[in-house]
């Protein structure tokens, strides 16, 4: 299988949340009961049964008038994964030649390090479970040569899905021809983010979209620095131990002296 | 041999009370159990020591709970341990000059107390990672409580606290056992013999014998 990319051309966008229902369906997933909270952003935030989301947000314009933006939020399934780095569980989060991270929520043991290693704190918690659940690229659907139900489900031809240098292609093109603030994300960040946007606005206006995501340098000293300083400490002191023995010996008391009155 | 005659190098001294076996056992068996599933945990090739445990997902457990066992005994430990594990002088100074008689001479030891300088020395180590690793932990454990910003910078200093205590704690079984013939018994039994005690802690031998003689 070629590598892919998911072109969500936000300029298109209706918010008509048919993806949020169609990976729902596909997934089997159930609706989480939420208030009222003034807004049509529903549910709050990704959760555990919501691994896609329309997010809403009203800006104003440069003509003082309230526009609405939307973003549909899901994992960017990113080439230097910060989730495939911080997993403890060999097999638990793995890659798809089309360029899925895919989570299996089954191997998952709950430590949440995907989720603080993820620059888009996409990961989620089920306290049910126990277990982290997140959008998978219905990599299930790829193999069958189908695509994700997200991008099947789209009216509106927000979101695409295709080969990756047409779709990167076709993403330079649109930003163009929007003109102004309008931009590719995600090509160039993370190795290349299998997810990429073209964003009508600066990609500092959109809410909880960070302007140039990164994996936080404490990941990387975490697991490549004192990661294999831990196994060196462990392996130096059990070197130095069995040196000693061999070369110095053990320390023994003398017992021959006999049993002088000590002071 | 007459183990219990007094005086001689067979007699036998309680250098250690009950109760700091019993906070020594729970410290070094949960600090023990810690290091086999936290490993099991960091490193992928050795994910599979969580066998004997039931799985990653029962071993992440198992390290949670061995952690608060670690908290709660290394808080004993720190209080009782402290005025003779934190406190140095200038005998455990010439100790350190001496690299402690181990490594290039044996000459010229300076009689140690009840703790020798090199003992104090992991006191330290041990009291300050008690601290990081519990703290951390914790955090670690409960990470939404406290947030991302505050989990994310306990990932590097739990791994640091691995680092600098690993190598330590080898050192440290090592020369309580194979390095020292006659240790291990102040932490079993909490008996050692005269002549251990002549050899080892000098310093402490002739205070005990002040104490115990009419």
């Amino acid at each position: 299988m070629n590598e892919k990319i998911m072109l969500v051309d936000l300029s298109k966008c209706t918010a008509c949340r048919s993806c949020q229902v169609a990976c729902k369906n596909w997934n089997g997933l159930p609706a989480v009961p939420t208030i009222n909270r003034g807004t049509y952003q529903n549910p709050p935030d990704l959760n555990a049964q919501t691994y896609t989301l329309i997010r809403f947000q009203e800006i104003e314009a440069k003509d003082g008038a309230i526009k609405w933006l939307f973003r549909n939020d899901k994992c960017f399934h990113c080439t230097d994964a910060g989730c495939m780095k911080a997993c403890p569980v060999p097999g638990c989060i793995t890659r798809t030649e089309s360029g899925a991270v895919v989570l299996d929520s089954t191997k998952c043991i709950g430590c949440k390090y995907c989720y603080h290693a993820c620059p888009f704190s996409v990961p989620q918690f089920d306290a049910a479970t126990e277990k982290m659940y997140k959008c998978h690229w219905c990599h299930d659907r790829q193999a069958e040569g189908r695509i994700p139900a997200c991008a099947k489900a789209c009216p509106t031809g927000t979101i695409q899905f295709g080969d990756k240098d047409a779709m990167i292609t076709l993403a330079g093109k649109r930003a163009k021809e929007l003109g102004g603030d309008a931009s590719v994300y995600g090509e160039k960040h993370l190795d290349g983010t299998h997810v990429v946007y073209v964003l009508t606005e600066k990609p500092e206006v959109y809410e909880k979209l960070p302007v140039n995501p990164k994996i936080s340098p404490l990941i990387f000293l975490w697991k490549d620095v004192l990661k294999p300083f831990s196994m060196l400490s462990f392996l130096g002191g059990l070197g130095a131990c069995a040196l000693y023995y061999l070369i110095k010996g053990p320390k023994r008391p003398k017992f021959e002296e006999g049993g002088e009155k000590h002071e | 041999m007459s183990s219990t005659v007094k005086n001689s190098n067979y007699e036998l001294i309680d250098v250690t009370t009950p109760f700091e076996r019993l906070v020594h056992l729970a410290f070094a068996g949960s600090c023990i159990m810690l290091f086999i599933s936290g490993f099991a945990l960091m490193f992928h090739t050795l994910s599979f020591i969580s066998t004997v445990f039931g799985g990653l997902y029962v071993t992440k457990y198992v390290h949670n709970f061995s952690g608060l066992l670690f908290a709660v005994s290394g808080l004993f430990a720190v209080v009782i341990w402290f005025k003779e594990g934190a406190i140095f002088d200038a005998d455990d100074i010439k100790w350190f000059m001496k690299g402690g008689g181990y490594l290039w001479t044996k000459e010229g030891i300076p009689p140690q107390g009840r703790f020798n300088a090199g003992q104090k020395m992991y006191f330290v180590l041990k009291a300050s990672t008690w601290a990081l690793m519990s703290v951390t932990g914790i955090i670690m454990w409960f990470p939404y409580f406290f947030g991302k910003e505050i989990t994310i910078f306990c990932y590097p200093l739990h791994a640091l606290g691995v680092a600098s205590l690993a190598g330590a704690v080898v050192v440290h079984g090592f020369l309580g056992s194979l390095g020292n013939p006659g240790t291990i018994q102040a932490m079993i039994t909490g008996k050692c013999t005269r002549a251990w005690a002549k050899l080892q802690h000098a310093k402490w031998l002739k205070e005990y014998d002040e104490k115990h003689s009419k």
